[in-house]
């Protein structure tokens, strides 16, 4: 397990956009709150004293805390307020991942051995960052989420001690306020009675969110074969010329790069979780942010931090001018590469269900939201979207895969020759299971075909599905397909007929071992 | 909502010479007129293929309005008018859902022109068939579905007045639909429909060439398919015509192809089939 540091600020959304009132009193403190849809995210200390918190309405904030101000929330401030830190932060000379502003993470080892142990990089690194914002959280601890845990109480964690460091706390914890209602619903009330369940019944149970959420209760990676670095090549890039001066003149590329980077990942069945996000000056400066989700990449969360980095970056290059060596932005931006550190296998819901012809993603949203309701009536296994795929009878060529599965391989493309197949049109009727019928000649005996594909007689009279007995006016066929000829048990040797009673209804009838059914119904 | 494009530059305070008051009143007017929200009548018009739209009598589908489909006893072709209704929404990228319909052919929909990407199928929503209805009117903008017999007259309205509200499309499947026989009574929905579209004939045209009446050729090619129409707003109320359905553009070959379909029994000359 990777010994790792996290630094964070709970009120950086405040900090970022009013520094001042963030200090002490004596330094021009005053409470306000950042406001996202209409709550509370982030305050100063001056306003947490009153009582206001985050989650609250903005109605209740004020009758905690009468002369609170309020501001609407500006990642893109945030970002550029935070890249200061993540640069200090880099200065120790190890890879720095930001989750989100106001949290990175970097692993201990290197740094901790020069400092004197990992209190005296503790030290060094509060040292560091002090002077650049307020009221640093900082904690040791292996990977990830127990060391943020350890932030709070500003603790090192013994290596190997993470396990009980986090059984004790609550269930809550586990920052998915959905899984943690149910569980503490069920008597898990500690992260500790989470990580001593089994571990196939909790997966059995709550699926893979409950899985990842008992590997981080019991201080492992949440997923399970930690996320594997990127074997391949697999970033996608673009060189703007000329070299952009403005973010916006960068944001139209950034979203397509978002989403060519989602096809790329997407084909090979990844969800990428560490993603570096790079920019090239004109003047060859290379500028590199490491940034961490685990729950997966969208391209929509892609193009907004590429856009909030790169304002972070052209803003310190306009802000220290030519004063330090590492001056962005001169000449403007010359190159954009989005990639892929470290990814897992994607196990979630596909993004693209209903491909890229759906007008607007709102009415796809929309569908979505729909077919999720359809699907917690019904079943997951209700709702379905057909496929075209290979096949010579009119139902073989579609395949119906529950919304929400992956499309799975297909057995054969749609466009190949398919020998025996039936041109258009297709019977807008295919019942299934398809009705016992029955082809008649004159005689009334059933036709048959031979081997060469020949009918024993002209077809006369067709009934089907018991129905009264029908003249036939004219027929196509036998259309004779023998499937598999080389495998014994799937072979399946069959022969169609295209039937046109004298009323004028059109059939399509399938014989095989002796026997006709109604395939389809030309309707 | 659309704002009509600027078509021209409004008059400029500092461009005019004099800028007089009657000058402000008229850039104020124009103004105005171009920022007033507006909904196009095509925009609440789903497309629909011409002879179709004849007979519904708009040059589109309406949303909110409720249709039903349906054949007369015997007679074929309510399946695949139902499917050509589905072609023109999808062809815009509208989204489609088919509720209680297994037996409809989804490659049939796919020929008619419905795009299978923008289409959900929810073959069997059992004895929920209204609830699931009335959900996928949320969030769709055309739903086909089949209720079971003996659907409560108050239940139809509602699902009528839920399309309405959600400015989304129903069409209702009737006798005949997805059906392997068009027997049954006739579909009551609860409120007179915009439009009931009855196929009344349907005659089945035969691959050119193929003298009709011989057993052994002729593959089905295209038909004609005739369609009353009962329309509640569009005059008159009644309308029939004769509608080419599923038609083919170009012709396909004789039917004397088909003697050349390799023989079964020889499996060491049969053509090397798909790898099924």
């Amino acid at each position: 397990m990777l010994r790792t540091l996290v630094l964070c600020c709970p009120d950086w959304a405040a900090y970022a956009v009013a520094p001042q009132a963030c200090g002490p009193a004596t330094a021009g403190g005053v409470p306000i709150a950042v406001l996202e849809q209409h709550r509370v995210v982030a305050t100063s200390p001056a306003a947490r004293a009153t009582g206001v918190r985050a989650g609250q309405r903005r109605r209740e904030a004020e009758a905690h805390c009468p002369e609170l101000s309020f501001i609407v929330r500006d990642k893109g401030a945030e970002v550029r307020a935070f890249e200061p830190v993540a640069r200090a932060l880099e200065s120790f000379g190890v890879p720095v991942t930001v989750r989100w502003p106001g949290w990175a993470a970097l692993p201990t080892r290197g740094p901790a051995r020069r400092l004197g142990g990992e209190a005296g990089l503790r030290s060094a690194v509060l040292e560091r960052v002090t002077p650049l914002g307020p009221s640093w959280q900082l904690g040791i601890a292996d990977g990830a989420f127990a060391a943020s845990l350890a932030a709070e109480t500003g603790t090192i964690v013994p290596p190997g001690a993470s396990a009980a460091f986090l059984a004790p706390l609550a269930i809550e914890r586990l920052g998915d306020p959905e899984l943690a209602d149910l569980l503490r619903r069920l008597g898990l009330v500690r992260l500790g009675d989470l990580a001593e369940l089994p571990e196939g019944v909790v997966l059995a149970r709550f699926g893979t969110a409950g899985a990842m959420a008992q590997r981080r209760a019991k201080g492992l990676e949440a997923t399970a074969g930690a996320p594997r670095p990127v074997a391949v090549e697999l970033g996608v890039g673009r060189v703007l010329d000329p070299p952009a001066e403005r973010v916006e003149a960068v944001v139209l590329v950034a979203r397509a790069l978002a989403e060519e980077l989602a096809e790329v990942l997407a084909r090979r069945g990844l969800a990428c979780t560490l993603l570096a996000l790079e920019a090239e000056t004109a003047t060859g400066v290379l500028a590199r942010r490491c940034w961490s989700d685990e729950g997966g990449w969208t391209p929509g969360l892609v193009a907004e931090r590429l856009r909030w980095q790169l304002e972070a970056w052209l803003a310190l290059g306009e802000g220290e001018g030519e004063g330090e060596g590492e001056g962005e932005a001169d000449g403007g931006i010359a190159a954009v590469r989005l990639v892929p550190l470290e990814a897992i296998p994607a196990t979630g819901r596909q993004l693209a269900l209903w491909g890229r012809s759906v007008e607007s993603a709102e009415t796809k949203v929309r569908a979505e939201r729909v077919v999720a309701r359809v699907q917690g009536m019904l079943g997951e296994k209700s709702v379905l979207r057909p496929i075209r795929c290979g096949g010579r009878g009119p139902g073989e060529q579609i395949l119906l895969v529950p919304v929400g599965d992956p499309a799975p391989r297909l057995v054969g493309t749609p466009d190949a020759p398919w020998p025996g197949r039936l041109p258009a049109p297709a019977p807008a009727v295919v019942p299934d299971p398809p009705p016992p019928a029955r082809l008649c000649d004159r005689s009334g005996l059933l036709v048959a075909v031979d081997g060469r594909g020949r009918p024993s007689a002209p077809p006369a009279s067709v009934q089907v599905a018991g129905g009264a007995i029908e003249a036939v006016r004219a027929v196509a066929g036998p259309f004779p397909v023998d499937e598999r000829f080389w495998d014994r048990r799937r072979r399946r040797r069959r022969a169609r007929f295209q039937v046109l009673t004298e009323t004028g209804k059109g059939y399509l009838l399938l014989l095989e071992r002796g026997e006709y059914r109604l395939e389809g119904r030309y309707d | 909502m659309v704002v009509p494009p600027l078509a021209e530059p409004l008059p400029d305070a500092k461009g005019a010479a004099a800028p007089g008051q009657r000058d402000e009143r008229a850039a104020f007017s124009l103004l105005a007129q171009r920022l007033r929200p507006t909904a196009l009548a095509r925009e609440e018009l789903l497309g629909l293929a011409p002879p179709l739209a004849e007979l519904i009598g708009t040059p589109g589908l309406r949303r909110g309005s409720t249709l039903v489909v349906e054949a007369a006893p015997g007679v074929c072709g309510a399946s695949s008018l139902a499917l050509a209704l589905l072609a023109g929404p999808a062809a815009e990228g509208g989204t489609c859902a088919i509720v209680g319909l297994p037996g409809l052919g989804l490659l049939a929909a796919a020929e008619l022109g419905v795009a299978l990407e923008q289409l959900v199928v929810v073959p069997d929503p059992g004895r929920r068939s209204a609830a699931v209805v009335a959900a996928l009117l949320e969030g769709f903008d055309i739903v086909l579905a089949r209720f079971p017999a003996g659907l409560p007259a108050a239940t139809a309205r509602r699902l009528s007045a839920r399309a309405k509200e959600r400015r989304a499309v129903l069409i209702v499947a009737g006798r005949g639909v997805g059906a392997p026989t068009a027997t049954g009574p006739a579909l009551s929905w609860g409120e007179a429909p915009e439009a009931r579209l009855v196929t009344v004939a349907s005659t089945w045209h035969e691959a050119s060439g193929a003298p009709s009446g011989t057993p052994l050729v002729g593959l089905l090619a295209g038909r004609e398919v005739e369609v009353v129409a009962r329309r509640r707003r569009a005059a008159p109320e009644e309308v029939r015509q004769r509608l080419l359905l599923p038609t083919l553009e170009d012709e396909i070959q004789p039917a004397s192809w088909r003697v050349e379909v390799a023989p079964a029994a020889d499996s060491a000359r049969a053509p090397r089939t798909g790898r099924a």
